[in-house]
């Protein structure tokens, strides 16, 4: 019976060619988008999953108080560390990590940039899990100066020669001897690194000034609590553990909590910065599109089958006259269905392998050919057939097969299958909702992408670049390269304009009493920044030439003067912790962050001595020669810093690199969702055009126009699909609202889009009918009679 | 075997009913070889289907082996009738996507019957029938006797106790009819009980007993011999 109902199936799908092909062309590459938003998703959902003691494994995350606001970290202070040892025995072991600030390793003449650079405790390795190649975790970084490298780093600087033992140069300044080789981490871990060094040496300056410090918070604790631990609990016994400081107010304290490290990636959606996180909300939005896309694949197959049933009616009729029970009919259509789907889903395997490198392209996340015939994404390919076999077979088998016997021995038509077509309306307009609105939502993430892109920021980043360096005098830097001939100007800070993070609180200005809380974001710059990007002022005036002069002269953006109630704002006073300074000007606002969040208020400074971000304009688009003379430059002045430089576009679009990849999926994915959608009203409409064949012959001999049989044909398909477009309106309303919502500054929903959008997805299913119909208008009308 | 007793059968049009059956009384022995006869209309075919339980009576009994079929559903209708009936179209009703031997198989197999045994039942019966050569071809390769053939084997494949035939020679001439109702013929004498509809005399001739109907009534029925005198 079984191995009888496979070879009718494959029968059947052979004698249908068209169709087949039609449905398994909707199914494959419904299940192939379905299996990639899968692997991504897989790939998301599995951070960190391979640290053996994950269940005990925890990273403390600090809740600080600064300038008012309170924010969640996931840095600590150093002294942590002893303090749980001594004071916490639930914990079994503890470590810290503290990046290095842009390292770089030397051996010989070959010089290896290596940001991914930690200093750590040697308990680490047996917190989470590293594969030593060489070398022994527990004695690798028992001396101070030793260096445990990721085997392609290894590879990168000697070759094949075996690294062990050999001497590396850090920043020029520290020998350090290579004791362990370990396996470079998996892609899915929140902690990429290139090489490890332990805390006991003086690599980093400010290890050594804070490594008793409770105020810096800038290390983080991991660690293993022993098993059936109460870990709220021992979150509570840490925060006891930091110190009262004098200056601290009791609302001000900070508190603890333990964060598994299993979810670091995806769970710690309150922290703002430290680790690569991944969205949930993203991933279950794929996850939805994916059964989305699936369910339009699915219902091309159960419409087809079903329209199609008058042909099978009768052979299902007489299987009942022999003897076949309804569940061996169902078994028998439910095989077919198996069938079709197993062989899609070899296809969809094998057109996923192929589509690597373009996903890889949209969704940054690179799978190799091991992936894709991986256990894992076999299992889920079984689950995705087993998904669409539930979607797509069950339903037409208990259509077809409820046909009683005696309406084929009448021989009376089947009017009971095509007057029963409510559910494919039904279905067709299922399918149309989603893809109309997916498109219109496409439309809006486009359009939002588009206008942060183009929306003025109220500063210049064309043909601008950056760089950071080392070199003690700025200035002598920024004389020399003013001096090259392809440079247009260059500016100075101390961090980047597009996004400005250092901020300032307790300080005191004119018409206030005390301290205040209010958090300012600071920049310290030069006097050439207001020219050199283009800054507008509201009043007053910039910093002038001469640093020395304007020392104490300070520079508010607009906002800034709102919140400090500054009506008049230049030539009062500000206090900053005991030294007096004057208001010298008053900036427009323009936008030093991303456009998820408002204007902030800014300080501009120019008290520091040492900037080490440096902007350089270039002259006209050849931008190589420009970065090649500042190359030049920067190596004579930082021979042993390796030059690295980006364009402040390119900065500028890192903001939106997230949103810019969930744009790009989401655009790829609405589109497939709509061709599936136009092969499934494609197949109808053929079926249509050929039952009606007849029909079209006797019209068009009563002399019905070509016009007008296209106008029969089709109007009942765009029908449904105006009435989806109608549902869809205010689905993507509502989700575009949403989305909208994230961003403080964003596009209107504009009911023009919606129109516009509306109308791409009727063009679309127009075209498709209409050329179904357009053939059947166009045919012959005496074939079709005298066929009788 | 069988007992009809007041059967009827209508359709529903608006407030209106339209009679196909009225009234009709029947018994059937075991071992009988029954034609039922009568004008286009007159509800021949309706009650073939209703005594092979594919159609159920408005109103009336119906008796099979005892079995008060009148008040069952069509689950268990189907039940009873696949084992005991098998049926033999005038449009031959074979599956087109089936070769000749998959169409005769496909009653044992869904009676679950193991391939092993499947095999020799199918292979006696084409070659009693002299359709071993066909066996691999379709049904829209065949001539239509051989189609019907082929119908008349999926329908005994079986063993049935009744064997119903709704004009099994309307679509065939003259000498594809013979051989076919020749083979009625011997089935009967083997003990089968075989009820037909037909508008043939000559067919008629084959059986033992014609029921003659007429708008839905029993106008006449009689043994073959006793018309055969009458004449």
């Amino acid at each position: 019976m079984f191995l009888k109902n496979i070879k009718y199936a494959f029968r059947n799908l052979k004698r249908d060619k068209f169709y087949t092909v039609l449905n398994g062309i909707g199914l494959t590459i419904g299940m192939t988008v379905a299996l990639l938003i899968f692997m991504w998703i897989q790939d998301e959902v599995s951070y960190d999953n391979y640290h053996s003691q994950n269940g005990q494994n925890y990273l403390v995350v600090a809740n600080t108080s600064f300038g008012g606001e309170r924010t969640w970290g996931v840095r600590t202070p150093a002294p942590l560390q002893f303090a749980i040892k001594e004071q916490i025995p639930e914990v079994q072991k503890v470590a810290r990590t503290s990046g290095l600030w842009k390292p770089v390793l030397k051996y010989e003449n070959f010089v290896l940039s290596v940001n991914k650079t930690f200093l750590v405790d040697a308990e680490l390795f047996q917190i989470l899990d590293f594969e030593f190649l060489q070398g022994d975790p527990n004695t690798a970084l028992s001396n101070p100066n030793s260096i445990i490298l990721t085997d392609e780093n290894a590879h990168k600087i000697f070759g094949n020669e075996n690294p062990m033992g050999k001497t590396v140069k850090l920043d020029d300044k520290l020998d350090l001897k290579i004791t362990g080789i370990i396996k470079s981490p998996p892609s899915n871990t929140h902690l990429p690194v290139d090489c490890f060094i332990p805390f006991e040496n003086n690599v980093n300056q400010y290890y050594s000034e804070n490594s008793m410090s409770w105020r810096s918070f800038n290390f983080s604790t991991y660690l293993t609590l022993r098993p059936n631990t109460d870990v709220e609990k021992i979150g509570k016994k840490i925060t006891t553990l930091f110190p009262i400081l004098e200056s601290e107010a009791e609302k001000n304290r900070s508190y603890a909590e333990l964060h598994p490290v299993r979810d670091i990636y995806l769970g710690l959606g309150k922290v703002k910065f430290g680790f690569p996180k991944g969205d949930p909300v993203t991933i279950k939005l794929f996850g939805w599109i994916a059964f989305i896309i699936l369910l339009i694949a699915s219902i091309n197959y159960i419409n087809l089958t079903t329209a199609r049933a008058a042909h099978r009616a009768k052979s299902i009729g007489i299987k009942k006259i022999v003897g076949a029970s309804r569940s061996q009919l169902i078994g028998q259509h439910v095989m077919e269905t198996v069938c079709m789907v197993v062989i899609c889903s070899w296809g969809a395997l094998l057109l996923t392998q192929f589509g690597l490198p373009f996903f890889k392209e949209t969704s940054g996340k690179e799978f190799t050919t091991q992936t894709v015939f991986s256990q894992t994404t076999i299992g889920l390919i079984g689950l995705l057939a087993l998904i669409t076999i539930l979607l797509s077979g069950i339903q037409p088998a208990f259509q077809l097969s409820a046909f009683r016997p005696v309406q084929v021995l009448k021989g009376s038509g089947f009017k009971g299958i095509d007057g029963k077509s409510g559910l494919r309306k039904f279905l067709v307009i299922t399918q149309f909702v989603s893809s109309a609105a997916l498109i219109i939502c496409t439309v809006f993430m486009l359009r939002q992408m588009d206008f942060i892109q183009s929306k003025k920021l109220g500063y210049q980043k064309e043909h601008i670049f950056k760089f950071t360096h080392n070199v003690e005098s700025t200035q002598r830097l920024k004389t020399a390269l003013e001096k090259e001939p392809a440079i247009k100007d260059v500016a100075i800070s101390d961090q980047s304009i597009v996004s400005i993070t250092n901020s300032i609180s307790g300080i005191r200005w004119e018409g206030v009493d005390g301290r205040q809380d209010l958090q300012l974001f600071s920049m310290h710059t030069g006097s050439n920044m207001k020219d050199f990007f283009g800054l507008e002022m509201k009043n007053g005036r910039w910093f002038n030439r001469s640093a020395n002069l304007d020392s104490m002269s300070f520079i508010l953006n607009e906002s800034a003067a709102k919140a400090m109630n500054l009506d008049q704002p230049v030539g009062k006073w500000i206090d900053m912790w005991g030294e007096r300074g004057t208001i010298v000007g008053l900036v427009k606002d323009f936008h030093f962050q991303s456009f998820h969040s408002e204007i902030k208020p800014l300080i501009f400074r120019q008290t520091a001595d040492w900037f080490p971000t440096m902007y350089v304009k270039t002259k006209g688009d050849d931008a190589a020669i420009a970065i090649a003379a500042v190359e030049k430059v920067f190596k004579q002045h930082s021979p042993n810093e390796v030059f690295k430089y980006e364009f402040l576009d390119e900065t500028f679009n890192n903001l939106y690199k997230s949103e810019m990849k969930t744009g790009n999926m989401f655009s790829l994915f609405s589109l497939i969702a709509m061709i599936i959608s136009c092969l499934g009203i494609f197949g109808l409409a053929t079926y249509t055009a050929e039952k009606r064949f007849k029909e079209i012959g006797i019209r068009k001999v009563l002399g019905a126009s070509a016009l007008s049989i296209v106008n029969l044909l089709s109007k009942d398909f765009l029908k449904l699909v105006f009435i989806a477009l109608i549902i869809a309106i205010p689905l993507a309303w509502y989700f575009m609202k949403n989305w909208l919502n994230n961003f403080a500054f964003h596009i209107n929903l504009d009911w023009w889009v919606f129109a516009v959008a509306g109308l791409i997805a009727i063009g679309i299913a127009l075209a498709t009918v209409v050329f179904q119909s357009a053939r059947a208008a166009m045919s012959d009308p005496v074939e079709s009679i005298r066929s009788e | 075997m069988i007992q009809l007793r007041n059967l009827e059968r209508y359709y529903k049009s608006g407030f209106q009913k339209s009679w196909v059956l009225k009234g009709i009384n029947l018994d059937v022995k075991q071992g009988e070889f029954i034609t039922i006869m009568g004008d286009s209309g007159a509800g021949k075919s309706t009650l073939l289907q209703i005594i092979g339980m594919l159609d159920a009576a408005n109103k009336g009994e119906y008796n099979f082996f005892d079995e008060e079929v009148h008040r069952f559903n069509e689950k268990k209708r189907t039940e009873l009738y696949k084992h005991y009936i098998g049926f033999v179209f005038q449009a031959y009703h074979l599956i087109d996507d089936l070769t000749v031997y998959e169409n005769i198989e496909t009653p044992l197999i869904y009676r679950g019957i193991k391939s092993k045994e499947r095999k020799p039942m199918v292979a006696e019966l084409l070659d009693r029938f002299n359709i071993v050569a066909k066996k691999d071809l379709f049904p829209d390769q065949l001539s239509g006797g051989q189609q019907q053939l082929v119908g008349l084997a999926r329908a005994i494949i079986g063993k049935p106790k009744l064997l119903l035939a709704d004009e099994p020679t309307g679509n065939l001439h003259t000498k594809q009819g013979e051989e076919i109702m020749q083979l009625f013929k011997e089935l009967h004498n083997e003990g089968m009980t075989i009820i037909q509809v037909t508008h043939s005399e000559k067919n008629a001739q084959y059986g033992d007993r014609i029921v003659h109907l007429e708008d839905g009534y029993v106008r006449e029925d009689k043994n073959v011999n006793e018309l055969l005198e009458r004449n």
